[in-house]
Formats: C-alpha cells, structure tokens, sequence
C-alpha cells in the first residue's frame, strides 16, 4: 500500500477520480469518489453528506471512518470485480437519526469484510443503522462479511438492521449483529475488584471504543478517537 | 473475620443454599470441598453479592458488620476477594487501567505511578509473568493458566485481608500450580489473610498447613474435620456416610 502517500482530499460533488494512495476525505457537500488501485482512506468529521463509492476492478480498499451522526447519512460501496473492502465505520449517534450502508456486490471474486460500531452520544437518543449487503445474480466467489455492533449505554435505543439479498448460490456470506447494554457479568468483576458501578461502566463504554481504535489502520484516526473518547 | 449463619440464598426462586453455616477466624484458612453442583461456587459468589442471587434467610457477618445488602463495589473495599474461577475477558481494559482505578477510588487519592510500576514488576517477577502482563487486556486472549496468574496479580495490588479461591487449581498444570501455590503461600505468610479454598482437588492444599475443611452437599455443610478429612476424601471420594445419608433420605 502507498501508505506513505497521504493527500488530505477535499471531495465535490461530481465523480472524484482517485488513485493508489493515502487520503484524509473532507467533503461538505454530497459526494461521489471512484477509486482505482491500493486506497487507503479515511475521515473523521462531524458532518454527514451522503457518500458515493464506486471501486475499478482490481481496487483494494483499506477504510476508516468515525461519523459523528448528527443527521440521516448515506455510505454506499459498488464492488466490482477482485476487489478487496476493509472497512471500519464508529458512528457516535447524536440525536434521531437513520443510517444506511449499502455494499453493491456486482462483480466476481471480492471480499468485504465490515466492521461497524454503534453508540449513542447522548441519552434519548435513537440511531437505526441499516446494512444492506446486496449481491447480484450471476456473480461468483464473492465473500462478505458484517459485523455489527451496539452499545446502549443510558436511556437511548439502537436499531440495526443487517439485511442480505443475495441473488446467487455461489457467494459466502456471513453478518453478525450484537445490541447490549452493559454485560452484568463485566459490571460484576469490575465492581468485585472495588470499582464504583459508575466507573465500570465508564471503563466498559471506553473498552467498546478501544477494541475498535484496536482495528483502525490509521494512526491519525486512533488519534482522533483516543483524544475525543 | 467472617460469620455465615443460617444462610438460604435463591436463584430465580430456587432454593440453592440452605442453612448455611461457616466461621472463619482472622488468618484461618478453611477449605469447602464437595461434588459438582452442589453450591460451592455459589457461595463464593454470594460472599461478594452477586447479583444473580438472593439471600432470603440469614446472614454475613464481615467485621462485625452484615455485608449481605452491601454491593460488590463496598464488600471488595471491605477488603474481601474473590479469586474467579473462570475470570471473564474484557476487551479494551488493561489490567493496570482497572488495577490503578481501583486503587485510586478506594484511597481517594491519586495513584503515585512510579510506586505503583515497581509493585506491578515485583508482583510479576513473585508469579512468574512477564512485565507486559500489566498491560495486557482484562483476561484477554489469555490461556486458563494465564487468567489465574493474571488474577493472583490482581491480589497482589488490592491487598485484601480475605480471600476466596473458588477453583484456582482447575485447568492448571503441574508448574502453573507450584507457582500459584508458592505464591499465595508467600502471600499468607506477609499478610496473613484469612483465606476460604474452594475446590476438587488436594493438590492445592499441599502449598498450606493448618487448614480446616468442610464437605458441602445440597447447599449445606454436612461434614467438618481437619486435614485428614482431605485424605478420607482421597480415598473413598465424597461418598461419605454423610453424603450417603443424605441421599437415601430423599
């Protein structure tokens, strides 16, 4: 990957063409990118504009995004063929508020593999998160993988809806979705070893973040988080 | 130190625990043995208010002082410790994150952290881990052998006067278990806990001298006795004429 490489892009609204590389995304309107060759991208902003990527054949794709969701938001992926997708997506929910992901699987012989992560910013807030894989029919040897997780921490609710439509036999796919509020067993052993309830929990809301900065492949977004956790 | 009388304790409305009675003096090591199912495990968790369970009838004395409505947060500070069994993995919380917290709320102090560095290497080097150990997540990826050193480090920095070892020797082979006795033994000769054993095996015991052991059955003591007791039970099992009693009368 040319990961030396690290372009901080600002995105329009017509089709942005980028190559093999590093990119900070800033984008203030909604935007279409089309990438084509190693990419490494990722964003870290307050603002959500939908956004639209197309991959070229032959794309790899390494994503880290931390949308702090203050209004409905679009990310949608067309994946075309031999494409690889790493992708990792925190969204910190702040007030009602719907998003979808949508992975477009169009072409032959691609690997997705998403990670999503879900907590709510305030109380009283709702995120409802919708990932639709969708595969279409005559594809082969695709693989996609979802992993999508929430953390309801206070009177808030999370809703996420992992859908698959999948048109063809030869495909592997899997999703895994986990809603909870704290684990009482967690709060239990941290308490037993003379922690307060009120800093478990803290603990554990900061270890839901931590296991996903664990994941992000890039230093400036573990950053990011670490600094605003 | 510690008084257990008449104690009946339900899970989801099932009796678990019955006329539960122990006294544990300061410095005493006592150990519960019994088959499987039987409350053992129960009882160390009640001791540190789980709340999966109720105590309906009875009651802890700590101290001088009922700790059955206390949370688990007030009892561990009491300096009462519940060495787990199966310790849970958190991931995302390193053992010193948890370890200088504790610390720090229950001193209401801050954690001076060069001391407490040179505590955790000299808790490592006493249990036989590495120094990366301390930053390590909560049980994370850890082998069952690693879990139980990782909550004997845990022991070593909170420094309770009261221990509960619910199954230390379980999933251990023959040198994690020398180096986890030696290791509690070194801790009971500097602190002289009290310390409450709760196991299978006697293989433990042989790191201890001077304990008293209790045979549990049903949810109640049926048996007490000293160290020959452990050998009865080597030989004939927990089939005593107690247990057998008890179950031709059901």
């Amino acid at each position: 990957m040319g990961l030396k490489k690290m372009n901080k892009l600002l995105l329009v609204e017509n089709i942005n063409k980028i190559s093999t590389g590093t990119y900070e995304l800033e984008y203030n309107k909604d935007s279409n990118i089309e990438l084509n060759g190693d990419i490494s991208l990722f964003n870290y902003d307050t603002k959500n504009y939908n956004l639209n990527i197309n991959l070229l054949d032959n794309t790899i794709l390494k994503g880290d995004f931390v949308s702090i969701a203050q209004k409905d938001f679009n990310l949608t992926l067309n994946i075309n063929n031999n494409n690889q997708v790493l992708l990792n997506y925190l969204i910190i929910n702040e007030g009602q508020n719907k998003i979808n992901i949508t992975l477009n699987i169009t072409g032959n012989s691609s690997y997705i593999n998403i990670i999503v992560r879900v907590i709510n910013k305030t109380k009283d807030s709702n995120a409802d998160i919708i990932c639709d894989g969708i595969i279409k029919e005559n594809t082969h040897d695709n693989e996609l993988l979802q992993d999508l997780k929430g953390l309801i921490t206070n009177n808030d609710t999370i809703k996420i809806s992992p859908n698959m439509l999948i048109n063809t036999n030869e495909v592997l796919a899997n999703h895994k979705v986990t809603i909870s509020s704290y684990n009482p067993t967690e709060l239990f052993y941290l308490t037993s070893k003379g922690l307060s309830l009120k800093l478990a929990k803290k603990l554990i809301l900061s270890s839901f973040i931590t296991s996903f900065i664990n994941e992000i492949y890039h230093e400036k977004i573990k950053t990011e988080v670490k600094i605003n956790e | 130190m510690l008084k257990i009388t008449n104690l009946e304790v339900k899970a989801e409305d099932k009796t678990i625990i019955n006329n539960f009675n122990l006294s544990i003096g300061d410095g005493e090591i006592h150990v519960l043995m019994g088959p499987n199912g039987t409350g053992k495990s129960t009882i160390c968790k009640v001791l540190l208010s789980h709340p999966d369970y109720t105590i309906t009838n009875g009651d802890i004395i700590f101290d001088n002082e009922s700790i059955k409505n206390l949370d688990p947060t007030s009892i561990s500070r009491k300096g009462i410790f519940l060495l787990n069994q199966n310790p849970i993995e958190v991931e995302g919380i390193t053992n010193a994150e948890m370890l200088r917290n504790a610390l720090s709320e229950r001193t209401n102090s801050h954690i001076d952290i060069f001391s407490f560095n040179k505590k955790l290497n000299e808790v490592c080097e006493i249990i036989n881990i590495p120094k990366s150990f301390v930053h390590r997540d909560l049980n994370f990826n850890m082998s069952g052998g690693e879990k139980k050193k990782n909550e004997l480090l845990h022991l070593f920095i909170l420094e309770p006067k009261f221990i509960i070892l619910d199954e230390i020797d379980s999933g251990l082979d023959i040198d994690a278990l020398k180096t986890v006795g030696l290791a509690l033994n070194k801790y009971y000769e500097k602190y002289k806990p009290s310390i409450l054993i709760v196991t299978h095996h006697a293989d433990i015991l042989k790191y201890f001298t001077n304990y008293q052991v209790h045979i549990m059955h049903h949810g109640t003591i049926i048996e007490n006795g000293d160290e020959s007791l452990i050998k009865k039970i080597e030989i004939e099992g927990f089939r005593t004429p107690a247990i057998n009693g008890t179950e031709e009368n059901e």
